[in-house]
């Protein structure tokens, strides 16, 4: 993964007021999306101020549940249950719209307005998400997008490392996490005396130039690892990924995937809230008068997905998980040189029937 | 364009659609002539239609044999609604004892040959599109008038609705607020209405192709009894649709 650069001299220890004036910056140079509670969830949304923000909260994850907890402390939660993949790859994207003019037809591009965005509190898992969507989009593709490429470009990261991991969390599996190693502008730790603020980009240095602070100590450097450490120990190992990639290759057999075809509602909720899930439809909205293209979110679990001239190639469902897992743990590597899945948990906890991915890696591999 | 609009048993609801349409209806109606809409004018001509809109389910003897015309004289025939598509909410009554039932009801016989069961047209005829909803939107009927002006074939959606309310971003209510929802056994269309103001979906667009309910009831086991989701799904409006009166 590559890494924005944190150089020597770059950390600083700020306090909650200081947090607050960072904040404030922010607001005013980008639009910036940060961690809001609504619906009793912590989602990703446009926050205007610091009070807005999802501070002092403990998500409980299980599979198939989500409750959310008071805690002590600032940023004590996980991860918000929307993605990264919201901002950069909306679940709705008109690309083009065609109007009809006397007998002539006007074709009218859009691409993003280019404001600059900011995602304030991103964990290691979705910034490796982000490196994985940049795969996707723009590194690993021939033709790269410009409509992703266009937001990416626009786009100031203020990572955050976690205190605190979900029984979905599952980071250190994929090797992912729990540390923030790079792709940050910014990157803040919760400490017992402030924050420890790293820089990691020149856009960073000059972002908190005016803001009161003072130089980190080893000591601080020190309570960060261990809090990284302590992270890590709330998960566990579930399974050895360059093994079960390996050993998957060898579980194409349906008889390996029918025992969870029988329980996989093929909702699709899984691959939308997947945080590298990128799969998408082109949509033809006709009107009578003008007409709009829209890239809108797919999923290999819809029926329409391997439908081709009115048959579906994956008419069972275990056929489409098989695709699915297959995808993240094995085929993402051959296609972009990481794997599809950063361990963030989010496919255990929103599954309405609470299937657990590790554990199906686990027994499929194990078979 | 030669169109008709006929109903059976059903509450009229989406015939509205038509109406809904408003300022477009005049615009396509000069694409598209309305022989026969009863609900709409009173001058009705019955010969060949291109398209027919079929509304309602067939539950006397006398529907079996009208339906059976409308296929005979329709080129396209389109199911609009639960009603058509499934059978509507009056096939309720097809789980239940028809004689006792109806005494509760009734204290005389009918004018009229009721059947047993109501169920939708596609167990008469050959139905060439169905249109989801309890009732069906607007869009989806513009979306198949704008087809046939377009040649195209309609885009309505098969997936799930979990896919549409993921698309609207919502939070699932199933795990955040342990509410039953039939959205991932139920078609998209309605713009996930329900979830939408966080409540579960009731399934009113039927089921998806083959869906999984087996896994559905296991997996909602701790939010409701399964004996008490397939009530809800007997009491539905789509509870005799084909994919779902096996399971039931």
């Amino acid at each position: 993964m590559e890494v924005k650069g944190e150089d020597e001299g770059s950390n600083y220890l700020i306090d909650l007021d200081s947090l607050v004036e960072l904040f404030g910056i922010l607001s005013q140079r980008y639009r910036v999306w940060a961690p809001k509670v609504k619906d009793g969830v912590i989602r990703y949304m446009p926050t205007s101020s610091f009070g807005e923000l999802a501070l002092g909260y403990r998500n409980i994850e299980l599979p198939g549940y989500y409750e959310l907890k008071k805690e002590e402390g600032y940023f004590t939660y996980t991860h918000p249950v929307n993605s990264l993949k919201e901002l950069l790859h909306p679940p709705e994207l008109p690309l083009m719209r065609v109007v009809k003019q006397s007998s002539e037809l006007l074709f009218d591009y859009t691409m993003p307005n280019g404001e600059r965005l900011c995602l304030f509190d991103v964990r290691a898992c979705d910034l490796w998400a982000l490196e994985v969507l940049d795969r996707v989009f723009i590194k690993n593709n021939p033709k790269p997008d410009p409509y992703y490429k266009s937001l990416r470009d626009n786009l100031f990261t203020v990572g955050v490392n976690c205190s605190y991991a979900t029984s979905t969390c599952f980071c250190t599996t994929m090797g992912t996490g729990p540390e923030v190693r790079g792709g940050y502008d910014l990157l803040l730790t919760e400490l017992k005396e402030g924050f420890l603020l790293q820089v990691g980009s020149e856009e960073g240095r000059e972002v908190i130039g005016p803001l009161k602070k003072r130089r980190a100590e080893e000591r601080h450097l020190q309570e960060k690892e261990n809090i990284i450490k302590r992270t890590e120990g709330m998960m566990q190992k579930d399974f050895h990924r360059q093994e079960a990639r390996e050993r998957l290759y060898g579980r194409m057999d349906e008889t390996y995937w029918e025992p969870v075809g029988k329980r996989c509602l093929a909702c699709t909720n899984c691959t939308q809230v997947c945080p590298t899930c990128f799969c998408f439809d082109m949509v033809e909205k006709n009107g009578l008068s003008e007409s709009y293209r829209v890239r809108a979110w797919d999923s290999c679990f819809s029926p329409s997905f391997a439908t081709l001239h009115r048959f579906n190639l994956r008419q069972s469902i275990h056929s489409r998980y098989r695709q699915w897992l297959m995808h993240k743990f094995a085929y993402w590597v051959d296609q972009f040189g990481t794997y599809g899945c950063v361990g963030c948990g989010r496919c255990i906890t929103w599954c309405p029937v609470g299937i657990d991915v590790r554990q199906e890696v686990r027994r499929i591999v194990q078979a | 364009m030669k169109v008709g609009v006929f109903k059976f048993s059903s509450c009229d609801g989406c015939q509205l659609a038509f109406f809904e349409l408003e300022r477009e209806l005049l615009e396509l109606s000069e694409r598209f002539q309305i022989e026969y809409f009863l609900e709409a004018s009173s001058e009705n001509r019955w010969e060949r239609f291109d398209i027919a809109f079929v509304e309602g389910s067939i539950s006397t003897h006398d529907e079996e044999e009208r339906i059976v015309r409308i296929r005979e004289s329709s080129k396209y025939l389109v199911a609009i609604g639960a009603c058509a598509v499934s059978g509507g909410i009056q096939s309720a009554r097809n789980y239940e004892n028809f004689e006792e039932l109806f005494r509760r009801v009734y204290e005389k016989p009918l004018g009229y040959g009721i059947s047993r069961l109501s169920r939708p047209l596609s167990d008469f005829v050959k139905v060439d599109l169905e249109v989801r909803g309890c009732p069906i939107s607007k869009d989806a009927l513009r979306e198949i008038l704008l087809s046939h002006l377009y040649n195209k074939s309609p885009n309505l959606p098969s997936y799930p609705l979990c896919l549409e309310c993921k698309r609207k971003l919502n939070t699932c209510v199933v795990v955040a607020h342990r509410q039953v929802c039939l959205g991932p056994i139920t078609v998209a269309g309605c713009g996930a209405l329900c979830p939408s103001y966080g409540r579960g979906c009731y399934g009113c667009y039927g089921p998806v192709e083959k869906p999984n309910l087996e896994a559905l009831l296991e997996g909602y086991k701790g939010l409701m009894p399964s004996e008490n989701i397939k009530e809800l799904l007997r009491l539905g409006f789509n509870a005799y649709n084909p994919n779902i009166r096996v399971m039931l």
